[in-house]
């Protein structure tokens, strides 16, 4: 089986199941050819990333699961769908009627699909309340410079000219490169394993995929620092508000000072000891 | 009679007694306030600047005050040692004299409540811990208790020492009925003031180093060889300074009964040293602090070493002094004796008690404490309280003791040259 | 005694009464004795007699918060309001805090000093921070308190800090002989600074060191006080007193967490309700590894340490 495993992923030694898992599950999305990944990126996001009890993503759904059940009224059929073959095989086996027969089983499933999602890709769905992003200032939109025009996309691992200095810091595990995480056809979003974009807003979707347990104890509010009402709205931080995502090893701090010993607590001045 | 007139005028007869003496007497009672004053002094400073100005802070949060309050709840109990020979097994050399316990009773209960009183950080509020008009917490804590026992037996003895002393002033014998039940009273009651005492401090599982079983016999043991010591000394004094009769049966069967206490005493020592060294448990840390010394981050700490051996070998000395019948029989080496206990057991009670339980604190931190100029100031004005209170109630109550002064003797014998009012 | 035979009583006088009288003198003995220990009159007559907390009706408790917000603003020149927010029904707050992730920064300490308007001088700090090696574990007695490297945290050690456990059977309000110190219904035991003798027993009995005294007169500067306070919590305290953390009483009973909650940088603090199912403390106790302080003594604390990794 000639399965290619993208880009050397190994996982540090600290790769534990979960993180394992999600290597697996690259692989297996290894099988399909970056040109259908873009495609993918493409796409208006699955409904199916809304799975049962927001459970952390591992890997791709098949082409049935990823439906376009929420898009509304019409099948959404991109082009490139039509390489593929299924959609073109069905498009050429089925008779006319049996088509429309088709389409309108479809659509009466549609009806019951629910509202359209906006096609962001948000912590809407979670309903987790984050700040903004912590972007370093004029950083953001990445697209200003990344317009596909006056750059050319070039996925090689290199050394790069601008932003030299976060390659420089850059260490998260061995071997990273930015197009790791960063997508390389959208600057604006990040991408899953998946090739799945996602939002700088739902970067704990990535983290997520290898440190699992720890978005799992994020989302119920034990990781990470929590502000608020503990009876009430519960305010999160974005993983990246406390970890920089280049180098995420919490840096250590200066301590404040220690209390002062017993010896040396005395009545405060004015008065004779 | 004994009706409310006659009363009034014991009470005045009393600090009449009280107020006029010998020029030694004078001399002495003037030391005494010289003393009182000093400490009211410290005090007063104490209560403007708060406990910060004596050298409890947070890890040692009991210290001097708490130390002579715990020794001389321990005094106060010892009384029973006169009451027990006198009264249970009638031995009619000591019932002389069992007064004389009950005197001394009273006076370290009232050093006992002023030290309680110096050291608490509200005393306008020690109104609060009166049943009834404040809240007390009884019977979840055993201050409550403890104030409650101390408090009922200050007045027990009071009142009997008044009754004793107001009957031999109206020259009418007193009455057995109502007497002897309260001094037999007094017995389970004086063990009662030290087992609650002991109790408080046992009851804290987060002091280990007195979290144990035999906290409370150990405290009853050391307070009935100790507080004699005190009575032992002052029998003889006053034996010679007024025409007491107290026999040397009595003393040195006193001092037999020490014996007894303090071998059973320094066996009680042995025995918590031994639990707590020989099984090496973490709770050795405070042994090991008292005893040897104990090391932490680099550095020494051995403050109350040396005082752990003092109060250990003197009172093993004691003990030999008391056991051996030839050196109990001996004045000199018997009243060597009793300072050696009284010095042992203030240790072992003081600064052998309640610094080891609090150093190290529960989080394992080493303060060291040492009394602070405040403090020992200040006890040394409550001590001097205690001893003016003892020395008047002795000036008062052995003429009448002895039936010199009475209401139809009062004023005429004080004037006539062959009584001497004693000088305490 | 000597046995001696009565004499001839004399005449008796009529006797006088005096039993009204009598009990005049003696309250006002006993309040110009008191008058005379509180260091000539530094407390007023009606904080004199103040009663316990618990036994206070709702107009005698307004009277006294009045007075007591008059009293801060005219010490502090600021407007010091006085809560008394009572216990939030099917609440009772537990707290948990993660050995793995502390760094001993110590910014609780400080947060909670500011919030909780701790003398600065004599310092007080309700929480304090142990440095323990990571091979010898929870280790007391090899603990150190006053560490101050360049950063933390350093290597091969780790960091638990300690404050009051608001123990389910607390030793302190057992021994407390005037009961000023007891356990509301949401779970924190709290003090009445004015109803306190400063005996200092509770302090003894607390095996976690989290009961602090107010040996000398609190000094806090004006521009540092907190003026948002509860009665039980984190109004300023008078000398004299004992006082502990109360989990910030006048916020988390308001449904905010406690400073020292917010303030942890990297998230080690988790705070909320043991009896709502859903609350991210009862997500750590059901997920994580889970010890309690000195767990033998029995105190049944309702502030654990957890290992998060």
């Amino acid at each position: 089986m000639n399965i290619r495993v993208p880009n050397k992923t190994l996982m540090g030694p600290r790769e534990g199941r979960r993180a394992s898992e999600a290597r697996n599950a690259r692989r297996r999305v290894a099988g399909t050819t970056r040109d259908e990944r873009d495609a993918a990126s493409r796409r208006p996001p699955a409904f199916a990333r809304r799975d049962e009890a927001g459970q952390a993503l591992r890997g791709v759904r098949s082409l049935e699961q990823r439906t376009t059940l929420p898009c509304g009224p019409f099948l959404a059929v991109h082009p490139a769908w039509l390489h593929r073959g299924l959609v073109g095989v069905l498009l050429g086996t089925l008779s006319p009627i049996q088509f429309a027969g088709l389409a309108l089983l479809l659509l009466t499933a549609t009806a019951f699909a629910g509202p359209p999602v906006k096609p962001t890709e948000s912590s809407a769905p979670e309903g987790i309340q984050v700040p903004k992003p912590p972007f370093s200032e004029g950083i953001f939109p990445c697209s200003s410079c990344h317009d596909g025009k006056s750059m050319k996309v070039d996925t090689r691992r290199r050394e790069l000219g601008m932003h030299a200095e976060i390659q420089e810091i850059l260490h998260h595990g061995p071997n990273r490169w930015c197009l790791d995480c960063h997508d390389a056809q959208n600057r604006d979003r990040l991408h899953l394993a998946s090739g799945e974009p996602v939002a700088f807003t739902a970067s704990y979707l990535l983290c997520g995929q290898c440190h699992g347990d720890k978005l799992r104890d994020w989302r119920v509010g034990i990781h990470g620092k929590r502000t608020g009402s503990w009876n009430g709205q519960k305010q999160y931080l974005l993983c990246v508000n406390c970890h920089n995502p280049h180098s995420p090893h919490f840096k250590p701090l200066k301590p404040m000072p220690p209390p002062t010993r017993p010896e040396y607590i005395k009545m405060a001045k004015g008065g004779v000891r | 009679m004994v009706n409310l007139r006659n009363f009034k005028r014991f009470i005045i007869d009393t600090l009449g007694l009280m107020a006029t003496g010998s020029r030694l007497y004078y001399a002495w009672v003037g030391f005494l306030l010289l003393l009182i004053a000093l400490g009211g002094l410290a005090y007063s400073g104490q209560m403007r600047n708060g406990l910060i100005i004596t050298n409890m802070r947070d890890q040692v949060s009991w210290g001097f005050y708490i130390g002579n309050f715990t020794f001389l709840v321990g005094v106060a109990a010892a009384s029973i040692m006169l009451v027990i020979p006198a009264y249970i097994y009638d031995w009619a050399p000591i019932k002389e004299i069992t007064i004389l316990g009950e005197m001394l009773a009273i006076t370290a209960l009232v050093m006992c409540l002023g030290f309680v009183m110096v050291d608490i950080g509200r005393p306008d509020r020690f109104w609060h811990i009166m049943p009834l008009v404040g809240r007390l917490n009884w019977p979840s804590s055993l201050l409550a208790w403890d104030v409650i026992v101390l408090n009922l037996y200050l007045l027990l003895n009071w009142f009997v020492v008044t009754y004793l002393l107001f009957s031999a002033y109206v020259e009418k014998h007193y009455k057995k009925a109502l007497v002897l039940p309260l001094v037999l009273l007094s017995i389970p009651m004086a063990v009662s003031i030290h087992t609650v005492t002991a109790y408080l401090y046992n009851g804290l599982a987060a002091r280990p180093f007195w979290n144990s079983a035999i906290l409370a016999p150990r405290f009853l043991a050391s307070a009935f060889c100790s507080g004699p010591a005190v009575l032992l000394i002052l029998l003889q004094v006053l034996r010679k300074t007024t025409r007491l009769k107290i026999t040397d049966e009595a003393i040195f069967k006193i001092a037999e009964l020490m014996a007894y206490t303090m071998g059973f005493n320094l066996f009680l020592t042995a025995a918590e040293s031994f639990k707590e060294i020989y099984s090496g448990t973490e709770h050795m840390i405070y042994f090991q602090y008292l005893l040897f010394g104990i090391e932490k981050n680099g550095v020494q700490y051995h403050t109350l070493v040396p005082f752990a051996w003092a109060s250990i070998i003197t009172g093993f000395v004691a003990f030999m002094l008391f056991l051996i019948p030839r050196t109990r029989t001996n004045w000199t080496t018997l009243n060597i004796g009793c300072v050696l206990i009284y010095a042992s057991v203030y240790i072992e009670k003081g600064m052998g008690l309640i610094i080891p339980g609090l150093t190290p604190d529960t989080l394992g931190e080493i303060y060291v404490y040492r009394p602070s100029l405040t403090e020992v100031t200040v006890a040394a004005g409550v001590f001097s309280l205690g001893a003016l209170v003892f020395t008047f109630m002795l000036k008062a109550a052995v003429p009448m003791m002895l039936g010199e002064f009475t209401i139809s003797k009062g004023r005429k014998s004080q004037e006539t040259p062959t009584a001497d009012p004693s000088k305490a | 005694m000597t046995d001696l035979r009565p004499t001839q009583p004399p005449a008796g006088d009529p006797e006088t009464p005096a039993c009204g009288s009598r009990r005049e003198f003696l309250g006002t003995a006993v309040a110009t004795v008191a008058m005379a220990l509180t260091g000539c009159g530094q407390v007023s007559k009606e904080e004199f007699l103040q009663h316990n907390f618990r036994e206070l009706s709702k107009d005698e408790l307004k009277t006294i918060i009045a007075r007591l917000e008059h009293e801060y603003e005219e010490k502090y020149h600021k407007a010091v309001k006085v809560g008394n927010e009572p216990p939030l029904p099917g609440v009772i707050f537990g707290y948990a805090l993660d050995l793995s992730r502390c760094i001993g920064c110590r910014r609780c300490v400080h947060a909670c000093v500011k919030e909780n308007n701790q003398s600065r001088d004599p310092q007080i700090q309700w929480i304090r921070v142990l440095q323990m090696d990571k091979e010898e574990g929870v280790d007391i007695q090899h603990a150190e308190q006053y560490y101050n490297p360049e950063e933390v945290p350093q290597e091969s050690h780790f960091y638990m800090p300690v404050q009051c456990q608001q123990c389910k059977r607390p030793p302190c309000v057992k021994v407390c002989p005037v009961g000023a110190t007891w356990k509301e219904k949401d779970g924190i035991v709290v003090v009445d600074y004015n109803w306190c003798i400063g005996c200092r027993y509770c302090m003894a009995a607390c095996p976690y060191g989290a009961r602090h005294f107010n040996w000398g007169e609190p000094h806090i500067d004006s521009a540092d006080v907190n003026p948002v306070t509860h009665y039980l919590g984190n109004r300023p305290r008078p000398k004299g007193v004992v006082e502990k953390c109360t989990f910030c009483i006048q916020r988390t009973r308001k449904g905010l967490y406690p400073a020292c909650v917010e303030i942890c940088p990297t998230g080690s603090r988790k705070f909320g309700n043991l009896l709502d199912a859903k609350s991210e403390i009862r997500q750590v106790l059901e997920s994580k590894r889970v010890f309690k302080f000195k767990e033998d003594l029995n105190t049944q604390p309702t502030f654990f340490y957890f290992y998060g990794v």
